[in-house]
């Protein structure tokens, strides 16, 4: 029931979409024209194996190639080169409610979506209130889909797919949209797969997801393996990558920085060494500390900060919560600084965005400096999961014994 | 066999699907159906039985018409609407893993359904008219199956390379537009002058029709050898489009 993928390489042809550029190839191109790429490669030499009855994850960033490998392995594309084994009855999770006819009946449309899926007209039938009540949809099951919400119409695909009984399973990125109730009833729908020796691989940006659920977790970048392990050190190796394109960005000042009248010379983080990147424990504190300089007269402006992980942003706040406003006058040198203690965040990189407020009232930030200082947390073992570290202390109040 | 009842289950639903969405979308719904053949027997009233007086083979001119209509309508039907089938499921077809060729084949039934129902129309023309059908009606059977191949053929080439190249479906609308004109849909054969007799012939529709109207409307003589010639055709463009389609299948999901 397993998956073996074997030097997977896979070319996508750039080309021509109509007969037009069809003939017009043929006409021998002018030297000095730069010629267009013809094509590129998704994926180079990929080589993994799916254990039978594990939960295996495909993580990078958008374009690395990890959906392409998802429909390599569902069959709907070629390999360009290598070869892909799959054993047993497989299912693709993907575009839940793709094929729904807004004008349709959810009941109508469940027939079609579950024949697309696999799940023959008897299977469907037998089936179908526990669908709907999985959806909790069974007051619309007459309703046109054109009359559901978004959610509603997701929840029904979800529902569907979660009464297939595949061998393999697939799973792209099914969790992007939801409500919270809905993706925990996913997630718990997930498990009992898991339980009942399905054989998944998933597509998720999702960290939290992917060290829940997978056993294993690769690493594409650009359509090349770069991790193949455990799922922390994938997404460790996945951090290293985002920083390494940051580092590549340059300027991470967004906004309009010429009409901010305060202008951010630094951020220096104090309490963790010294160095780019210096190293926090999470018991211990963090001092941000940003040196600004006033280019105009500046009364009642505010400055914001962040703590991000990846792509998360897990706090932020402006100074003028706490009642702190910036008044200065041109030329004149101001430095605030913010403390976290206990600092509270769990094993990982972070990052610290800065932000100027002209005035209390301001919606948004004039300008934005991103990435304007890094830190990492080290923890000396894992005691949970997550992505802070919430102070907490276990006791035990009752032991079940007879007193 | 798992997967062909898969298949069967999955063009049953699309057929399902398409006839549904038809009756409900529109406010008229299945009144086009009807509608359609009606207007265009209109015209052709008028354009080749009043104003050009085109020969019918001595049966009224609006059931001469009607009959070629009928036929015609599955034929410019399954291949317009079979041509775009996979393009038009483009989000389908790049997201879920499913057999591709359901798509061509539940809009050629689509097709075949709306000339199902012109049929019973023609049929109410003919009482109207007090024209029995003759005997060999059944010889219908045959023409349909044989158009089925022919089309299904030309369809699963059209479909799998619309898919690379947009322009196919706006030649195929071309061609299907001259291919009209060259078939004896609104006028009889006799109009041909003999020297374009041969040349007239090479269309494999022409039997076809003929046979069909001598069938129902005892036009002529009933010679089923000219079958065989669509036949043949028929089947040649079919083994080209499964061809074709299987080799370009999977590479619909990137190229959508």
């Amino acid at each position: 029931m397993g998956i073996t993928v074997s030097g997977v390489w896979k070319r996508y042809r750039l080309r021509s979409r109509s007969l037009k550029e069809v003939l017009t190839n043929l006409v021998p191109r002018r030297s000095g024209a730069p010629a267009r790429p013809k094509s590129m490669w998704a994926l180079e030499d990929v080589s993994f194996t799916v254990q039978p009855s594990s939960t295996f994850a495909l993580i990078g960033a958008n374009g690395s190639g990890k959906s392409t490998m998802l429909k390599v392995i569902a069959g709907m594309m070629k390999a360009t080169r290598g070869a892909v084994r799959v054993n047993g009855r497989l299912s693709l999770l993907s575009f839940l409610g793709g094929s729904f006819h807004g004008d349709l009946t959810g009941r109508e449309n469940v027939f079609l979506e579950g024949a697309l899926l696999g799940l023959s007209r008897t299977e469907l039938r037998a089936k179908l209130d526990a669908i709907f009540a999985f959806a909790e949809l069974e007051r619309f099951i007459d309703v046109p889909v054109k009359f559901y919400s978004s959610g509603m119409a997701l929840r029904l695909g979800f529902a569907i797919a979660a009464h297939l009984e595949p061998e393999v399973l697939l799973i792209d990125e099914a969790f992007a949209v939801g409500d919270t109730a809905f993706r925990d009833r996913c997630l718990g729908r997930m498990l009992a797969f898991k339980a009942a020796g399905t054989t998944m691989v998933l597509v998720s940006h999702e960290r939290y997801l992917v060290e829940q659920l997978c056993d294993t977790a690769l690493l594409l970048d650009h359509g090349r393996v770069v991790a193949l392990g455990k799922p922390q050190e994938a997404f460790t190796a996945y951090e290293r990558i985002i920083e390494a394109d940051e580092a590549d960005d340059g300027d991470d000042r967004e906004g309009e920085p010429a009409r901010s009248p305060l202008e951010i010379e630094s951020v220096e983080l104090e309490g963790g060494g010294d160095g780019p990147e210096p190293v926090f424990k999470p018991d211990t504190g963090l001092v941000a500390k940003v040196h600004l300089r006033a280019k105009t007269d500046v009364a009642g402006a505010s400055i914001g900060v962040q703590i991000a992980r990846e792509w998360h942003v897990l706090h932020g706040t402006r100074s003028n919560r706490q009642g702190l406003e910036i008044t200065a006058r041109a030329g004149e040198r101001i430095t605030m600084a913010i403390e976290y203690r206990p600092l509270s965040l769990a094993h990982g990189s972070y990052a610290i965005h800065v932000a100027v407020y002209e005035h209390r009232l301001a919606v948004s930030p004039v300008m934005v400096w991103k990435r304007a200082a890094k830190f990492r947390v080290i923890l000396p073992e894992t005691e949970g999961v997550g992505l802070v570290r919430l102070t907490h202390n276990w006791r035990l109040l009752s032991d079940g014994r007879p007193r | 066999m798992p997967n062909l009842s898969r298949f069967r289950d999955l063009l049953y639903q699309l057929i399902l699907r398409d006839l549904k969405s038809r009756y409900k979308q529109t406010f008229f719904g299945a009144l086009w159906v009807f509608g359609r053949p009606l207007v265009e027997l209109g015209a052709y009233i008028l354009v080749f039985g009043a104003f050009l007086h085109a020969p019918s083979d001595g049966v009224p001119y609006p059931l001469f018409a009607f009959s070629g209509v009928v036929l015609w309508s599955f034929v410019s039907g399954g291949i317009s609407r079979g041509s775009r089938s996979v393009m038009s499921e483009g989000g389908l077809v790049a997201h879920a893993p499913f057999p591709k060729a359901t798509l061509p084949l539940a809009a050629i039934v689509g097709a075949l359904i709306d000339s199902l129902l012109a049929a019973v129309m023609l049929a109410l023309l003919m009482l109207v008219q007090h024209v029995a059908p003759s005997p060999e009606t059944w010889l219908l059977v045959p023409v349909f199956i044989v158009l089925g191949i022919l089309v299904t053929g030309i369809v699963l080439i059209s479909s799998a390379l619309n898919v690379f190249y947009r322009d196919v479906s706006q030649l195929v609308d071309v061609g299907v537009r001259v291919w009209l004109l060259l078939t004896p849909v609104a006028y009889a054969k006799s109009v041909v002058p003999a020297q374009f007799k041969t040349l007239y012939d090479l269309n494999p529709l022409v039997g076809v029709f003929d046979l069909s109207r001598a069938a129902l409307l005892g036009t002529g003589s009933i010679d089923l050898s000219v079958l065989w010639y669509p036949l043949v055709v028929g089947l040649v463009l079919l083994a080209i489009g499964a061809w074709v389609f299987r080799a370009v299948e999977p590479y619909f999901a990137e190229s959508v």
